[in-house]
């Protein structure tokens, strides 16, 4: 189907233009299409509905539907089956574990560069840390990070930096904001830990805070996320406005 | 409760009606059920599943009031032809039990029951992310600029992938005609 035609059928789904206009100066095939894709779209609804009847009717005083009671297994197949659960959800954990607020995706995925003051082999517990960041094994990392000591190469700010991106990608927002603060303006790594410490509010929808440390961001056009941050305004407006009908 | 109140709170979903129909209902299909080779926990599976598509036959303009035929009457039928269908598929011998279990008395169209779960089987086969975008679009109707905002795509983006899980969708849909 032609993607204008598909358009159009949205648009008379959507209640925008009237049946006769949707089906006029079409040949007979695509009139049957027209009708084959409007048929799908209603399965669609009435198929979503059914997902809500079917849990309300779960929920009645019949009680659990028999045959969706579990562990009717014998004793062996039980054992296979725990442990095909614990793989699975921890196979899950890892597919969707940075996944989280919509705007999150956008705005909060930047490759990070090496530090630029590595080098010989006394940096090797860093350099492993790293590796593993960069492969977004943050729970590693932050655990390598956290056995490396600060040296004058490799500054407690650095250290505090990576360790708060790594709670970040974990979820860890709160942990992250406290690492990710408390560096000194004088850090190398200031500008850009204010831009995650956004992220952290915007993850957690303190719409205060956001606004607060995006205006902080946007008042310095040097700031290496500059454009993202003008980006990202736009993008928050619209996200406030039919999240919270905030104008 | 009248027919006219039952159809009413089938029509919107309304949990107190599904408890109302169970009150009155469920043991007449228990009784039924344990009279030809089923237990209680038989008769609960298929109470729900009755219940589950009588609202479809409602949803789909199937089951009209007007038809004549009580909602009870209608509902005890679709559970009986259900059952029916059920001991059939596991090779029971349906000829010499009680009550007479024949499927005719009540015309029960399975062809749209069958369709719609053609449609959820290929919703699921699908995938998450076009699933969630078919649904928030069709179902929720929300527009392409809000579903690009919560998925963090552009709105162009949430166009395409639309359109594309559309034609997925087709696909699934015409390849399990296919294997039929």
């Amino acid at each position: 189907m032609i993607e204008q035609l598909a358009h159009k059928i949205d648009q008379f789904v959507n209640g925008q233009i009237q049946r006769s206009e949707l089906i006029s100066g079409l040949s007979a095939d695509e009139l049957s299409e027209v009708e084959e894709q409007l048929q799908i779209i209603e399965d669609i609804r009435v198929a979503e509905e059914l997902k809500e009847v079917r849990s309300q009717v779960k929920e009645l005083g019949i009680g659990e539907k028999a045959s969706d009671k579990v562990f009717k297994l014998t004793s062996l197949y039980k054992y296979i089956g725990v442990a095909a659960a614990v793989i699975f959800l921890l196979v899950t954990y890892n597919i969707f574990k940075d996944q989280g607020h919509p705007l999150l995706e956008e705005y909060a995925n930047i490759k990070e560069g090496l530090p630029t003051m590595m080098s010989d082999a006394q940096h090797y517990d860093f350099d492993n840390a790293m590796t593993f960041f960069k492969e977004g094994n943050y729970k590693t990392a932050l655990e390598k990070f956290e056995t490396v000591e600060a040296s004058k190469d490799i500054g407690q700010d650095a250290l505090d930096y990576f360790m708060g991106l790594c709670h970040f990608h974990l979820r860890g927002y709160s942990e992250a904001i406290d690492l990710l603060d408390s560096l000194e303006p004088s850090s190398a790594y200031k500008s850009k830990s204010l831009w995650y410490v956004l992220m952290s509010y915007v993850a957690q929808e303190d719409r205060t805070l956001v606004d607060e440390q995006l205006k902080l961001i946007l008042s310095d056009p040097g700031h290496p996320y500059i454009d993202r941050a003008r980006s990202f305004q736009s993008s928050w407006a619209d996200y406030k406005k039919l999240k919270f009908g905030e104008e | 409760m009248k027919d006219e109140a039952l159809f009413d709170g089938m029509k919107k979903k309304d949990p107190k009606v599904y408890q109302w129909i169970y009150n009155q209902m469920f043991s007449s299909i228990e009784t039924m059920v344990k009279k030809n080779s089923g237990t209680s926990d038989d008769a609960r599976d298929l109470f729900q599943e009755g219940l589950v598509s009588l609202w479809l036959n409602i949803r789909l303009d199937k089951y009209k009031l007007k038809s004549g035929v009580k909602l009870s009457t209608y509902f005890y039928q679709l559970c009986k032809n259900k059952w029916i269908s059920e001991l059939r598929r596991k090779k029971i011998d349906t000829t010499e039990w009680n009550e007479g279990l024949e499927q005719e008395e009540i015309s029960l169209d399975v062809h749209d029951e069958e369709r719609i779960t053609k449609i959820e089987r290929a919703l699921e086969q699908l995938g998450g992310s076009c699933q969630e975008l078919l649904q928030r679009f069709y179902y929720r109707k929300e527009s392409l600029k809000v579903i690009s905002i919560q998925l963090g795509y552009t709105e162009k983006t949430a166009k395409n992938n639309k359109y594309r899980c559309m034609q997925k969708l087709k696909t699934i849909l015409s390849s399990q005609s296919n294997a039929l």
